[in-house]
């Protein structure tokens, strides 16, 4: 059934989502041959007027904030359509045909949590070729910015040849990245679901208000648990170790690999402290209107 | 044992309302049943308890034995007051969900339906004219081989031929094992589906008794009966 519940949910998102992230690259696209018709405006007109250079050149700089503007608009958009799909589809009438299908509240949360992980990832990467378009073919006279390209190929190199980097870094970077990543996309996800959720439960007439809310104080909340636990085990590692050890035995990368899985488990404890409390109320608060 | 439905003691209060207090109900199979009361008298929030959409602050509800859960909800079919359904989906799309999660679903059965309603399955849901709607929910619900039909005033916004229309559409469908109950207000209309009747007011079940029994020992139909006890 969670596979079904899936389906429902990433088709949903794709028919809201997939338009806004064609319209991310077409107007890079838009904003990136504006960018070559003014290059070649300027190399035939040879300075003819200083006028329409101006005219040219401000229309341009009010573009290129528009464009960009623009793609800052698309991200925004995109969290508050996968946030819109969430909340209707539990909350408004939709919540009726979903908390009667013969599924667990847990499989709703589930199917919720990974289409929208999914698919943020997916407008992330249509955000990234957007910009990519731009910088490649928009930044230079020439088709392709080589220069662009270039720094790119160094800082690869670079990336590959660096004498600090062992076998053993090239595989853990990968892997740490990819669930450093996963890990606070989740748990952004999951906490803002929490917030609609207990923002329905604290105010019937103002929903999205009480969700703005509640974000403030789960995240508050979450944040004064971390820093306390973490100020607690600093404290009890610092008293079980000498003063020198730790630091002496990691050598290289472990030390920044540590800090980062620390990071990754509490990452993880939040959002599944976020996914068990939402299913709770869901399963036992849950009173549609 | 021929009860399908039994409800405990249920309470329910919103904020300062009492919205059920004390109802107990047992309900056998085979039956089409009528939950009647007045504009808030408790219906839908009885209802609601009984599809798994509200918690009751007090008392159980037993669907076939089993509490509230998914496994109630595999075989009890809920038409609510409202559209219910993604309207950016096409209604045939609404065909496949259903019959994607519910294995009690008959496809044909329901794809049947639209067209002797001539429902084009192509347009989007949210096209539909109010009308229109609420019938292709009624097909969705009533092409399913449930053992308890939850419906929630499905007479409530059309026009009196599609009453008829819809009328027969429960009744011809609904298997013989199963139980129907049909809230509404719209007592006349109802009555002559009827086998039973429930009297709910403030919250509180007045009267349960057969469409018969109150023909033979009182001598009125429900909806003179109904005038009657609701007096204002």
């Amino acid at each position: 059934m969670l596979g079904k519940l899936i389906k429902y949910d990433f088709k949903a998102l794709k028919k809201t989502l997939l338009p806004l992230c064609f319209g991310a690259v077409a107007l890079s696209v838009f904003v990136t041959i504006l960018m070559k018709l003014f290059y070649l405006y300027q190399d035939y007109s040879q300075n003819l007027s200083r006028v329409l250079d101006d005219i040219f050149g401000t229309v341009l700089t009010l573009l290129l904030i528009f464009g960009f503007l623009g793609l800052v608009a698309a991200a925004i958009v995109s969290w508050f359509l996968i946030l819109k799909r969430y909340y209707q589809n539990l909350f408004k009438d939709d919540g009726y045909l979903t908390f009667t299908l013969p599924v667990k509240t847990s499989g709703i949360l589930l199917s919720k949590l990974i289409s929208s992980t999914i698919w943020s990832l997916i407008t992330s990467l249509f955000a990234i070729v957007s910009i990519a378009i731009f910088v490649v073919f928009g930044t230079s006279r020439q088709f392709i910015n080589m220069d662009a390209i270039d720094t790119f190929s160094r800082i690869w190199e670079t990336y590959w040849s660096t004498p600090l980097l062992t076998l053993k870094d090239y595989i853990i970077i990968p892997i740490i990245f990819t669930l450093l990543v996963l890990s606070s996309v989740v748990q952004n996800i999951l906490l803002l679901f929490l917030a609609i959720t207990l923002g329905n439960q604290v105010s019937r007439k103002h929903k999205i208000l009480g969700s703005v809310g509640m974000y403030f104080v789960v995240n508050t909340v979450a944040s004064i648990i971390v820093s306390t636990a973490m100020i607690l085990l600093t404290y009890a590692g610092l008293e079980q170790i000498d003063n020198d050890s730790i630091f002496s035995i990691t050598p290289g990368m472990d030390i920044v690999y540590i800090y980062l899985s620390v990071a990754i488990v509490i990452s993880t404890a939040l959002s599944v402290a976020y996914f068990f409390v939402n299913k709770y109320i869901l399963k036992n608060h849950l009173n549609l209107e | 044992m021929n009860e399908l439905l039994v409800c405990k003691d249920l309470e329910k209060n919103y904020s300062f309302v009492k919205a059920l207090n004390n109802v107990n109900l047992n309900l056998e199979k085979g039956k089409i049943i009528g939950l009647l009361g007045p504009n808030g008298s408790g219906k839908t929030t009885l209802i609601k308890i009984i599809a798994g959409l509200l918690k009751a602050d007090k008392g159980e509800v037993f669907i076939d034995g089993e509490k509230v859960s998914e496994k109630t909800k595999s075989f009890v079919s809920y038409l609510p007051e409202r559209n219910y359904l993604d309207d950016t989906m096409k209604v045939y799309e609404t065909v496949d969900l259903f019959s994607d999660f519910y294995d009690d679903f008959d496809k044909e059965a329901a794809f049947r339906m639209l067209e002797n309603l001539d429902i084009d399955i192509n347009r989007k849901f949210k096209n539909l004219s109010k009308g229109m709607k609420e019938k292709v929910q009624l097909v969705l619900v009533m092409s399913r081989k449930a053992k308890l039909y939850l419906l929630d005033e499905p007479i409530g916004g059309v026009d009196p031929a599609t009453r008829d229309y819809i009328l027969n559409t429960i009744v011809s469908n609904y298997a013989k094992e199963s139980t129907v109950i049909i809230s509404t207000h719209l007592i006349a209309d109802v009555e002559k589906v009827l086998d039973e009747f429930i009297f709910i007011k403030n919250g509180e079940i007045v009267l349960q008794t057969s469409v018969d029994n109150l023909r033979e020992q009182k001598g009125v139909s429900v909806d003179e009966y109904f005038r009657e006890v609701f007096k204002c």
